[in-house]
């Protein structure tokens, strides 16, 4: 069906500088598109009606993708499946790794970028909790220059961005963890494949002779944004990882969560699904290190 | 902690229209110059395979035709004889026994005239797919015998109709022959349910199903492989969710069906296989019951695992922990 | 309008386009090319799967803007019925096809993953299909289909 009031223009610049000449130029009247999967379904939905859609992905610039040095740096037209192909990508981040082969299905990950993920600012968006615990950071281009923006100030609230007139992701930085570091991430759907998140956790532990000597959590899906939950990774640190701790830390998240009640389901139990998820995380975690 | 759990359950469900409605279905076979078997019936293959298996009784019927030579005309009630509707579990049963009997008066005319060419009486013909075969083995070519009927002004087109016992309504006590044919299943279900988060994955599925003859095998298998898999989305997470009469899971995102990854690949399947005496064909309808068993299995083996006994649709993660944390 | 101009099954095609079409409605209401159906429109079920560049994609997630320049195979360039891809033979054989509606999308995903990977295990098999639902066959014989497809095809004939 095309029933959009006025005929939307097309557009693929090829630098960054013409990207952002457009946008300024169109103001509210353009989007920027990279995968598109989250803006289609928008535009499908009669919710979005933009008159110039600005495609980002022939952009040589932004198609960077690199691995090295300490860090991962991902440019905003790579996708998925580019990432997950990459061997050293997956060893370096390998429960970011996990949580997008969570997303969508092959179908999806062909084209859905994870700086679309970022920028579509969904408290449920699967890459977020492990991109926050990755200590991200976000690097904007605008008509008035370049900034760094941290994850976590980068996303204000639901949906909400920090990106001014003009302005969008070139790419973002990830911080790989060291050798001593494990992480992991765990996603509860209403199903085992192309589900929406009722509740993810990602978890990365530095552990040296059997204590936790760092701890960094994230939240997902449980409050509008994604949540650091401090408090736990600070009763973690000093501790002997066994039964007890894992225990007494989920029941900790599970207090720290601010879920919503929605479609599908309640806050009452997203609250057990933290618990429950911090647990397996954790568990995971003193496995692969025994 | 992940944790085990086996259920059984049994079903049973009527084959055929219900409660007094009328049942029948009408078939029309011709045999064409070209020795292809044209089949005429409006009544629908929605995917079950009701086309492949109606083909099958005919050829059956005409000794083992060769299936590449049997036609299934695009059902409409303008030019095909009525089938009635698709549903009730009553496709293979009166559709196919129509089929046999309109296949059944086709062959007797083919007899009269083999019987001719074969100098024997029509009930010692027998017909194997392109050959008639008379007494001592004589064999007539198919093709020979059409010509014949044309000669002798024998039409080779056949209609028959099959009427299932008239069923009844109901009555004030609830008492009445409303039904007049069950098909009955039994399944054993294996889970392993996750009491962190209370989700549950299928690990494999025993199937025993009593459908009377089987004539499809495959076809069979396959109508409990959809049925469990949509009892399956029934048991676990298809959920109708409504709010001032409007739906709130109204599209795919919202309203989920098993992925490839919640169904099990694990699947055994039994027939009883007896003949029923209702009927010719010996077969009953079993589209709706392989759906049902499933979803009791699937809540007993989740009680059988963790002791969280589930009594509302869907069994959600959601509704078994909760469950377990209140006990 | 903006101008896409596509190798569509091996024959180039231009067309005229406004921004926000699909592929999917380019496909089916301008090229006529019906074989990709429409599922959800959300890019939940994958029944509109076709590949770009070998890769599949859901077309109705897909501004048809983005396939200019770029190889498109639908269902209509993998087979036909007097002469089907293996992949749409063996899938039929194992009982992987019911109503239908679904297979044109397990056959542009299986294909897909049989260019890049011509002899899969299960796993890999549940992987490339996992973006696509079927509500009639329990998934089962769709795997065995795609397994047995793999087994009996040389290299070069998935492309």
């Amino acid at each position: 069906m095309n029933t959009a009031p006025t005929e939307t223009e097309y557009r693929f610049p090829g630098s960054v500088e013409e990207a952002i000449e457009l946008k300024e130029q169109f103001g509210e009247r353009a989007r920027f598109i990279a995968g598109g999967t989250d803006l289609l379904l928008l535009m499908e939905q009669q919710r979005c009606h933009p008159e110039l859609l600005i495609d980002l992905t022939k952009i040589r610039s932004l198609q960077g993708f690199s691995v090295g040095g300490g860090h991962v740096r991902i440019g905003s037209a790579i996708t998925y499946s580019q990432l997950l192909a990459s061997p050293a990508f997956t060893q370096a981040v390998p429960f970011l790794a996990d949580a997008i082969r969570t997303i969508g299905g092959v179908q999806v990950r062909n084209v859905a970028t994870l700086v679309g993920n970022i920028t579509n600012a969904s408290p449920a968006g699967d890459t977020l909790a492990p991109l926050y615990v990755l200590n991200t950071t976000i690097h904007v281009s605008g008509p008035r220059g370049s900034r760094l923006v941290p994850i976590e100030d980068f996303i204000l609230d639901v949906r909400r961005i920090d990106l001014k007139d003009g302005e969008l992701v070139t790419h973002v930085c990830i911080d790989i963890p060291d050798q001593e570091e494990r992480g992991a991430f765990e996603k509860l759907g209403r199903r085992r494949a192309m589900a929406i998140a009722v509740v993810s956790v990602c978890a990365v532990l530095r552990i040296d002779h059997g204590r936790v000597e760092g701890a960094r959590i994230a939240l997902g899906a449980v409050a509008p944004t994604i949540m650091r939950v401090r408090d736990v990774e600070a009763f973690l640190v000093g501790r002997a990882l066994d039964t007890n701790t894992i225990g007494k830390a989920g029941s900790l998240a599970s207090e720290l969560a601010k879920p919503i009640d929605d479609i599908r389901a309640s806050a009452g139990y997203r609250r057990l699904a933290v618990r429950g998820l911090v647990r397996r995380a954790l568990e995971n975690i003193r496995a692969r290190i025994e | 902690m992940k944790k085990r759990g086996m259920g059984f359950a049994s079903a049973w469900q009527g084959s055929n229209y219900h409660f007094g409605a009328v049942d029948s279905a009408t078939v029309r076979i011709e045999l064409a110059e070209d020795l292809r078997l044209r089949i005429g019936v409006a009544a629908s293959d929605i995917g079950q395979g009701s086309t492949e298996t109606i083909c099958k009784i005919v050829s059956e019927a005409f000794g083992g035709y060769p299936l590449d030579c049997i036609e299934f005309l695009d059902p409409d009630t303008g030019v095909t004889p009525d089938g009635g509707a698709t549903g009730a579990s009553r496709f293979t049963e009166v559709v196919g026994s129509a089929a046999l009997r309109a296949a059944g008066l086709l062959i007797e005319t083919l007899r009269i005239a083999g019987s001719e060419i074969a100098n024997c009486p029509p009930e010692e013909i027998v017909i194997r797919g392109h050959s008639l075969f008379g007494r001592g083995g004589v064999e007539v070519g198919l093709a020979d015998v059409v010509r014949a009927c044309r000669q002798m002004g024998l039409s080779l087109s056949r209609t028959a109709s099959h009427q299932p016992p008239m069923t009844e309504p109901l009555d004030d006590l609830g008492q009445g022959y409303a039904v007049n044919q069950y098909a009955y299943a039994t399944y054993i279900a294996e889970v392993e349910v996750d009491t962190n988060t209370g989700e549950v994955q299928v690990l494999r599925v025993s199937t025993f199903v009593d459908a009377g003859r089987i004539i499809n095998q495959k076809g069979a298998e396959m109508q409990v492989d959809g049925g469990m898999a949509m009892g399956l989305g029934y048991a676990l997470m298809e959920d109708l969710v409504q709010e001032n009469g409007m739906v709130k899971t109204d599209t795919l995102a919202t309203y989920l069906i098993p992925s490839v990854y919640d169904m099990p690949l694990e699947i055994t399947y039994s027939f009883v296989g007896k003949p029923v005496p209702s009927n010719e064909l010996g077969a009953k309808g079993m589209a709706e019951l392989v759906v049902v068993p499933i979803i009791p299995a699937i809540l007993n083996a989740i009680y059988d695992a963790v002791g969280a006994r589930i009594t509302e649709l869907p069994a959600t993660p959601e509704r078994i922990l909760l469950s377990l944390e209140d006990a | 309008m903006p101008s896409l101009r596509m190798t569509l099954n091996g024959e180039t095609v231009s067309l005229s386009v406004t921004g926000t079409r699909t592929l999917l409605d380019v496909l089916r209401e301008d090229l006529n090319l019906r074989g990709t159906k429409g599922g959800c429109r959300e890019g939940e079920c994958g029944s509109c799967t076709v590949l770009l560049d070998g890769r599949a994609v859901n077309a109705c997630l897909l501004p048809a803007m983005k396939a200019d320049g770029c190889s498109v195979t639908t269902i209509e360039g993998v087979g036909s019925t007097e002469a089907p891809h293996p992949l749409q033979e063996m899938i039929a054989e194992a009982g992987g096809v019911q109503c239908g509606y679904c297979t044109p999308g397990f056959v542009m995903s299986a294909l897909a993953l049989l260019i890049a990977c011509p002899k899969p295990s299960v796993e890999e098999v549940e992987s490339a299909i996992s973006g696509n639902l079927c509500r009639c066959t329990g998934y089962k014989r769709i795997i065995q289909g795609i397994l047995r497809a793999a087994a009996t095809m040389p290299r070069q004939e998935t492309t």
